[in-house]
């Protein structure tokens, strides 16, 4: 099906290839009926809840009194400003370095970190492995993010257990955009994330054997879930910040950019007024631009529906930015094929199994603007 | 059985891998082991946070023993919360009795009905015919030959799948799971002519096995009849899990449990 | 959780099964083998794999029948799964000559076709609930079932239940009544509402 026949829920435009989602009798997505149920909470109630939960967690003669995973990116920005000002906690800021920061993004690091005068630990995994796991996670499952994912998920936590620290305290819920958790159920992070939506269906365990051997578990650590044992065992509770406070991007965006100088910066692909979205990572085209080809849809079309949900934009105004913005091909596409030692031919062999059906993964035309910090990408990625 | 849920069922394919020294979960191709995909026990643990509807553990390795089988069997249980179906070289009474003393729902028995049935209709009695899969791996093709390494492991041909299918449910099974071999990692769809001659046979639920590769070929498997399908490349190369396969489905009108 | 939940050592595989879905949220519990282990148990539960005449002989054997049977209107709060739930009736079809522990007064019937076939109701399945007042325990939700025996809507004025529609029957599927919970369907085996279900038994008071 080519995108105008695609089903599209009526009030925010995501379409039937979104992951987790439903129609109801109104042809309502069920992301949105998610966000219905979040009207009714009671944000007072729930931050009582996190109040009393910290309190009952928090133990003066430990280190730390929590793990804040950091990207610098708006939404871990936002949680660790939460975190030290509101909330008043110690907390070791961790970063798992994918390889991928943007030049901006590590300027925005370093003001906020300074700003707010918190600890800060920060691990780049192995390069070579890196890539190897790029190279078969795009193979197996048209996105090559798994070391990102897996990793991100996993280092907070192995901090958390070696320097004894109960919290970990995350960003956005899930439940903002989709169906994985319902919101009435007060979701951890944990592994059941990892398993349901971090990992891809692909543990360490498993990617040893995706490796063939090449590599040991030993090499897998940085991508490993820890056992449930030791979390257990040090009283580890993980949540994202958004189970109980009201979660309100735009306003976010604004303490931040205002308090901690904080600044955006041009995604490709993505509409301008939305600079504040995913700027972190020089991956952020390709990654889109993949999902576009597997399901019809992008990054444009995620950030319009947030906003049609929240009554920020009109419908006539959503469609235009899709069509305006979605499914280009990023310039950055060269640098990924020469990165991973692909050609394109190569690229298009492994993006036609993956494309979800009723779908037709057509290639598009378009190629998108030169990113204005492209010279640094190269020189960072490709070593001459 | 239109009240019950449809199921759709990962297999768990069980293969040493040699360089590792361990047993791997493999995809196959044509009944033969394709790629190591991972570990069972880690799989086990995806497909239940994935909240799949069971799970079928396979052991399709001669060199993988029954005790290393019963081995993996009780560490994939201790991951799962749902019910787990195990064959592949179940021979006997006992070797099925040990099975179920691990908390398994069901075995899967293929070459016993052939080679030892008296055992099947024991295990019916004492266990119920609920606790029996009977398996038959056919060769998709009627106008071809099955081939020669496939023949050995008692793939059937086409045209004696009815013989084999009234057989078993003769001896007490509860289920009937059937295999095309030739369809068998092409994830061109499954065969759906077998499938309606079997349903047209038999009044126990089918599960329909081999060839899935889009979720248009489990929406036709159910609409013809099958109760279940069961599942084991489809899940190992596409970024398309459980959940949100239940919910293209259940926007299609199949009653799937979400 | 004040809990302390004994589940009854029965050989059909299935107490090690539910032993794991209650280690989920109790790491310690019992098995109990003899009537004297009941003695420090506020919750009880009485697994069993679809075979009254089984279940019957073996707590029997065992010396665990009367003392279990002696449970009723007390205050340990016991639930049973599957046969471990029919067994609180009179009698099943299944076994004539084996008898329950007679709490209800239901008999346990086949599950049969229209030509008196035996059908079995294996595989999920939805339970609607007909009378609910306890929020603790919600009588809805999906859950495996695997029996091919079953008490029927009609046959008792349970306190609070749940149904389950299979072929032409409405099947007893969950039911509440004084310090008793009955579920035909397997918690242990049914994820997320199973353990949800087995959650709500061991925090009722």
């Amino acid at each position: 099906m080519s995108i105008f026949e695609l089903q599209k829920c009526t009030i925010c435009l995501l379409p039937q290839t979104h992951e987790t989602i439903t129609f109801n009798k109104e042809g309502i997505c069920s992301v949105c009926g998610n966000l219905e149920k979040k009207l009714r909470v009671s944000w007072e109630s729930r931050r009582v809840e996190l109040d009393t939960l910290i309190t009952e967690k928090r133990n003066l003669n430990k280190d730390y009194d929590c793990v804040i995973p950091f990207s610098g990116g708006k939404d871990s920005t936002f949680s660790l400003y939460f975190v030290v000002n509101e909330l008043k906690l110690k907390p070791l800021v961790t970063s798992f370095d994918h390889g991928f920061y943007r030049p901006k993004i590590l300027e925005n690091r370093n003001k906020v970190l300074k700003h707010l005068g918190v600890d800060f630990v920060s691990f780049t995994p192995n390069w070579k492995l890196v890539k190897k796991l790029m190279l078969i996670s795009l193979r197996d499952k048209g996105d090559f993010c798994w070391h990102c994912h897996t990793g991100i998920s996993s280092y907070p936590f192995q901090v958390a257990i070696e320097k004894d620290i109960p919290l970990i305290i995350w960003g956005e819920s899930s439940t903002e955009y989709t169906n994985y958790y319902k919101t009435e159920e007060f979701h951890n992070i944990g592994e059941d994330s990892y398993n349901k939506i971090a990992n891809l269906g692909i543990s360490a365990e498993d990617m040893q054997f995706r490796l063939n051997g090449e590599f040991s578990m030993r090499d897998l650590k940085p991508f490993s879930f820890p056992p449930k044992e030791d979390l257990i065992d040090k009283g580890i509770l993980s949540f994202p910040l958004g189970n109980y406070i009201k979660w309100d991007t735009k306003k976010q965006v604004e303490i931040i950019k205002s308090t901690l100088g904080w600044e955006g910066d041009q995604v490709e692909g993505v509409p301008p007024g939305y600079d504040y979205e995913k700027i972190e990572c020089m991956m952020q085209g390709m990654r889109d631009y993949l999902k576009y080809r597997k399901r019809g849809y992008s990054r444009t079309s995620h950030l319009v529906a947030m906003d049609l949900r929240s009554e920020k934009l009109k419908k006539d105004e959503g469609v235009q930015l899709i069509a305006d913005f979605e499914g280009q091909k990023p310039y950055s596409i060269n640098l990924f094929l020469e990165m991973l030692d692909l050609n394109e031919n190569e690229l298009e062999e492994i993006i036609k199994d993956q494309i979800i059906s009723p779908w037709d993964g057509k290639i598009p035309l378009k190629i998108g603007p030169k990113p204005k910090d492209y010279e640094a990408w190269t020189s960072k990625l490709l070593l001459k | 059985m239109e009240t019950l849920f449809k199921r759709v069922i990962p297999k768990i394919l069980l293969n040493r891998h040699s360089a590792l020294g361990l047993i791997g979960s493999v995809t196959t191709k044509n009944y033969k082991p394709f790629k190591f995909i991972g570990s069972p026990k880690s799989q086990a643990k995806i497909f239940e946070s994935n909240e799949a509807d069971e799970l079928i553990l396979l052991n399709i390795d001669t060199q993988v023993t029954f005790e290393e089988l019963i081995s993996v069997t009780e560490s994939v249980s201790r991951e799962i919360f749902m019910p787990l179906s195990v064959g592949g070289g179940i021979k006997t009474y006992d070797q099925a009795a040990r099975i179920f003393e691990l908390g398994v729902e069901k075995v899967i028995i293929e070459n016993m009905i052939i080679d030892k049935p008296n055992h099947v209709k024991k295990i019916a009695n004492r266990f119920g015919s609920q606790s029996i899969i009977g398996s038959c791996t056919y060769w998709g093709n009627p106008m071809s030959n099955i081939p020669a390494d496939l023949d050995m492991k008692g793939t059937i041909h086409f045209t004696k799948l009815k013989e084999r299918i009234l057989i078993i449910e003769d001896l007490g099974a509860g289920e009937i799971m059937i295999n095309d071999a030739l369809r068998d990692g092409l994830c061109a769809g499954s065969n759906i002519m077998a499938l309606k001659m079997a349903l047209k046979n038999t009044s126990l639920p089918i599960i329909d096995s081999c060839g899935f590769g889009s979720v248009e070929h489990f929406i036709e498997s159910f609409r013809q009849g099958s109760s279940a399908v069961a599942v084991g490349t489809y899940f190992a190369f596409i970024d398309q899990s459980f959940l949100q396969l239940k919910g293209q489905m259940a926007n299609e009108g199949i009653r799937i449990r979400e | 959780m004040n809990t302390q939940v004994g589940i009854v050592n029965l050989a059909a595989g299935n107490t090690k099964s539910v032993s794991r879905a209650v280690e989920v949220f109790l790491p310690d519990h019992k098995l109990i083998n003899s009537g004297e282990q009941l003695a420090g148990c506020t919750h009880v539960i009485i697994p069993g794999v679809s075979n009254f005449g089984s279940v019957v002989n073996e707590l029997h054997s065992k010396n665990l029948f009367k003392p279990l049977q002696s449970l009723f209107g007390g205050d340990k709060k016991i639930m049973g799964l599957c046969a471990g739930m029919q067994i609180m009736g009179i009698s099943s079809d299944e076994s004539p000559k084996n008898y329950g522990f007679s709490w209800f007064n239901f008999q346990v019937k086949s599950l049969v076709n229209f030509n008196n076939k035996q059908l079995f109701h294996t595989g999920w399945n939805s339970v609607e609930s007909v009378k609910n007042t306890s929020e603790s325990i919600l009588m809805k939700g999906n859950f495996y079932f695997n029996h091919s025996y079953h008490v029927s809507k009609s046959d008792y004025e349970f306190e609070e239940y749940g149904i389950s529609r299979f072929s032409d029957y409405e099947v007893v599927s969950i039911f509440k009544h004084s310090n008793i919970l009955g579920v035909q369907f397997h918690p242990e085996k049914s994820q997320k509402s199973g353990l949800k279900l087995l959650r709500s038994f061991l925090e009722w008071k």
